[in-house]
């Protein structure tokens, strides 16, 4: 034991070792790329959540981080891509052919507003786009814990926090620079105006920053009121109606692509009649950046043909909100670095509802698992409830549409097919909550059977209440809502069939790679991969119906041909699904 | 018992059916857990290194999925949750998300999740680890009941030679992936030949550490 004396002098007065202050650490940039590393390695193997590394994963640290970075980058591209599709769409609306399209509308739009419009609805777009990125990115930035390992480190605060927000920025960087390189080169094409593309520049930098400043704001939320909720129906239909909130970015996309003719005209129309409130209108964010471009097609004289506009008080707004967005930038330079330390409320009670455990079949454990998960996980939340929010959309607009008996018809059509699509489009997504607690689920006796079904499952029930919403809403109209019943009937074994394809080739990938796939940050890839040929099953009876009924085949004869290729097509992917290799989870 | 890195966990993680076995093979009471893995999980009960469990969810929404997959009774299950929930204490955090609660707590549940079907075999790894003294007492007792009540075994990886002294008929040392040895306390007495040596004198001298750790201590005294 007198081996281990000390040969120090110990006691109260002496201090403890530390480094000095005034030896360098690495720079702000070096660190956060180690921790953006860290991340990505976080994101795609999941160790710290639980994963188990696949024995055909390479064990090489550098092939490791490598094929971690590569991931990363390929979920990055594709949600860039996204972007690019906004714009591009937006540089078409644009382009003469479509611009006299809507200049002999039923309501005549001046061209300045128009332009004005369609700008202002790109930002808006890309406003509500990258908030939705942010806000499934969180997650991961704050499971991957990266910063509080920092915290332990002597790294000056400031550095601290110049980590935490560059490791951020990374989260956003594709989305964001191909925003701001791509929204003003495309628009100072679709324009013919080097100078509209220059007016556009500051109107995407301030949708940035809101972006992430609003991610960073409601992940605080979602931290401290959602995260430690209580259990109990009380407390998750709260949670659900917070989680409801998030999604207006989701209603900002939605509404603005679904009702952008609407709302052209009707600021039309407002111009018309009340200039002074489309005036005031037009202050609104993010309109003075739609239209200072407009500036640089013909000067103030532009503005002046849109009823109310000023281009001073336009202008002047402009650099409200670029203060704005000032004043964001600088609160969130410690704002990242806060968030990763904050703590959930905490409600605990004196309340004591006993022991009493429900357990259900495997199938629906496996399903009530992911709502309860979801009601918890704004980003899986949004799963759900973006296409229940495109269901509300469908269903107002064949509400407040006065709707012939032929566009009843298409109606339901519609309804349908976008209802089918978005339900096996964001269901394969639901995949990743097998991260969490990976390696102990995999130690229970769950067949891929009850997986692939539970699974399943939540793609028909988002598929059946989205469904469920239309038809009330249809209800309200006194539409004929046995043909919306006759769509989804003879829709629905297609979607069985789609989801048993999407669930069954993701399980096949997750056990060939070991590793949690369908990630938005980390396994975007795989999920597209799975969702093309997921949306073409679902698509199939609904086209076939279609082209029945151009031909002139009868509406019973074609709903009988939808129904028995969707029949089939269960039955084919059925096979496939319950063919899956072994009996258990390997 | 191993050092860090012996490969205890991946031994454990094996006999689950976690890691499949480079080589060699398992059997768990007959069944392989390559082959057969859903029946090797039924008769198995497992903690995990790591209380790594679905932050999002509560203990009693983590027990239910637990019970729902073992395709457990409601009546008996609530039963035997009612009896460990008071035991642990845990009344209050029950309907608690998992990711606010302490590491302790979520060892708790996670023990509860591995006897609540009273498995023939429970393994453990490190199942003491972050356990306040009191809990460390009573899974202690419940380790030597549960073993004692029906023909039941545990295995278990720890660190802590008292307690493995105390609570295992048998110990196996593992030294860098190797079973260094095997047996009783008097077994592996004398596998060392020495009568009266207390575990942690086998421990280091089957792993040949025992000359290491002076070295060691000399060699930081020195620095």
């Amino acid at each position: 034991m007198k081996r281990r004396e000390s040969t120090r002098p110990s006691g109260p007065s002496e201090a403890p070792e530390s480094p000095s202050p005034s030896v360098p650490t690495p720079s702000a940039r070096r660190l956060a790329e180690i921790a953006y590393l860290e991340l990505s390695f976080q994101a795609v193997y999941a160790l710290r959540q639980g994963n188990v590394l696949a024995a055909e994963v390479p064990r090489d640290a550098g092939e490791l981080a490598n094929t971690a970075r590569r991931r990363v980058a390929q979920s990055k591209f594709l949600v860039s891509l996204l972007i690019v599709l906004l714009v591009g769409g937006s540089m078409l609306t644009l382009t003469n052919i479509v611009e006299k399209f809507f200049l002999v509308g039923p309501t005549p739009v001046p061209l300045p507003l128009y332009t004005g419009t369609v700008i202002g609805g790109l930002l808006l777009l890309e406003l509500s786009f990258l908030w939705m990125v942010g806000l499934q990115s969180l997650p991961t930035f704050l499971g991957s814990q990266i910063l509080p390992v920092l915290e332990t480190l002597p790294i000056p605060e400031k550095k601290l926090d110049r980590v935490a927000l560059l490791v951020l920025f990374r989260l956003f960087d594709a989305p964001a620079v191909t925003a701001l390189v791509l929204t003003p080169v495309a628009l100072g094409i679709a324009l013919h105006s080097v100078l509209v593309g220059l007016l556009v520049v500051p109107g995407v930098v301030v949708v940035i920053i809101l972006a992430m400043g609003l991610s960073l704001r409601t992940g605080r939320f979602f931290v401290q009121h959602v995260q430690g909720s209580r259990g109990g129906l009380r407390a998750s239909v709260l949670r659900w109606f917070y989680l409801l909130l998030w999604a207006v970015p989701a209603f900002g996309i939605y509404g603005f692509v679904s009702f952008g003719f609407q709302i052209m005209y009707g600021l039309a129309y407002l111009g018309r009649t009340a200039p002074g409130a489309l005036g005031s209108l037009l202050l609104v964010f993010p309109f003075p950046f739609g239209f200072l471009p407009v500036l640089g097609l013909g000067g103030s004289s532009s503005i002046a043909l849109v009823p109310g506009g000023d281009p001073w008080t336009i202008g002047l707004a402009a650099l409200g909100y670029l203060g704005l967005a000032f004043g964001v930038a600088w609160w969130m330079r410690t704002a990242p670095r806060s968030l990763s330390r904050l703590s959930p409320d905490v409600q605990l009670t004196d309340e004591r509802k006993g022991a009493q455990l429900r357990p259900v079949s495997a199938p629906a454990a496996i399903l009530l698992k992911d709502l309860r998960t979801a009601s918890r996980t704004p980003g899986y939340a949004f799963v759900i409830l973006l296409p229940l929010i495109d269901a509300v959309v469908i269903g107002l607009s064949s509400y407040i549409g006065a709707p012939t008996p032929k566009s009843v018809f298409d109606l339901a059509a519609a309804a349908v097919t976008t209802t089918a699509i978005l339900a096996t489009f964001f269901g394969p997504a639901f995949f990743a909550t097998e991260v969490m607690g990976y390696s102990y689920t995999r130690t229970l006796p769950l067949t891929n059977r009850s997986m692939l079904f539970g699974k399943s499952s939540l793609i028909v029930l988002i598929y059946v209440v989205a469904s469920a919403i239309v038809v009330s809403l249809t209800v309200l109209r006194l539409l004929n809502i046995w043909l919306f019943f006759a769509f989804i009937i003879a829709e629905l074994p297609g979607l069985i069939a789609a989801a048993f394809l999407e669930i069954g080739l993701l399980f096949r990938q997750a056990q060939k790679a070991g590793v949690p796939v369908s990630l938005m940050s980390s396994g975007a890839w795989w999920a597209t991969t799975v969702v093309v040929p997921g949306i073409a099953i679902a698509g199939l009876p609904i086209l076939i119906f279609g082209v029945l009924q151009d031909i002139g085949v009868s509406p019973i004869q074609s709903f009988l041909a939808m129904g028995g290729v969707a029949l089939a097509e269960l039955a084919i992917f059925s096979l496939f699904a319950l063919g899956l290799p072994g009996r258990g989870r390997g | 018992m191993g050092s860090n890195g012996a490969g205890k966990s991946s031994t454990l993680k094996a006999v689950v059916g976690l890691l499949t076995p480079a080589e060699g093979s398992i059997s768990v009471l007959g069944h392989d857990p390559v082959k057969e893995p859903v029946v090797t999980k039924q008769i198995v009960g497992y903690v995990p290194e790591s209380a790594l469990l679905y932050d999002a969810l509560t203990p009693r929404e983590f027990l239910e999925f637990v019970a729902s997959i073992r395709g457990l009774d409601s009546a008996q299950v609530s039963e035997r949750a009612r009896s460990y929930v008071t035991a642990f204490q845990i009344e209050r955090e029950f309907d608690q998300p998992l990711s606010t609660l302490s590491n302790g707590t979520r060892q708790k549940i996670l023990l509860i999740g591995a006897f609540l079907h009273q498995p023939a075999l429970l393994v453990l790894d490190e199942p003491l680890n972050s356990l306040d003294p009191r809990s460390v007492r009573l899974v202690r007792e419940l380790l030597t009941q549960y073993v004692a009540q029906a023909p039941r075994g545990v295995l278990f990886s720890t660190h802590t030679m008292e307690v493995a002294e105390r609570l295992c008929n048998r110990v196996g040392i593992l030294d860098r992936g190797r079973l260094v040895g095997e047996g009783t306390m008097d077994t592996l007495r004398s596998q060392t030949a020495q009568g009266d040596a207390t575990l942690e004198e086998i421990f280091l001298r089957l792993t040949r550490e025992e000359e290491g750790v002076y070295a060691a201590v000399r060699a930081l005294g020195g620095a």
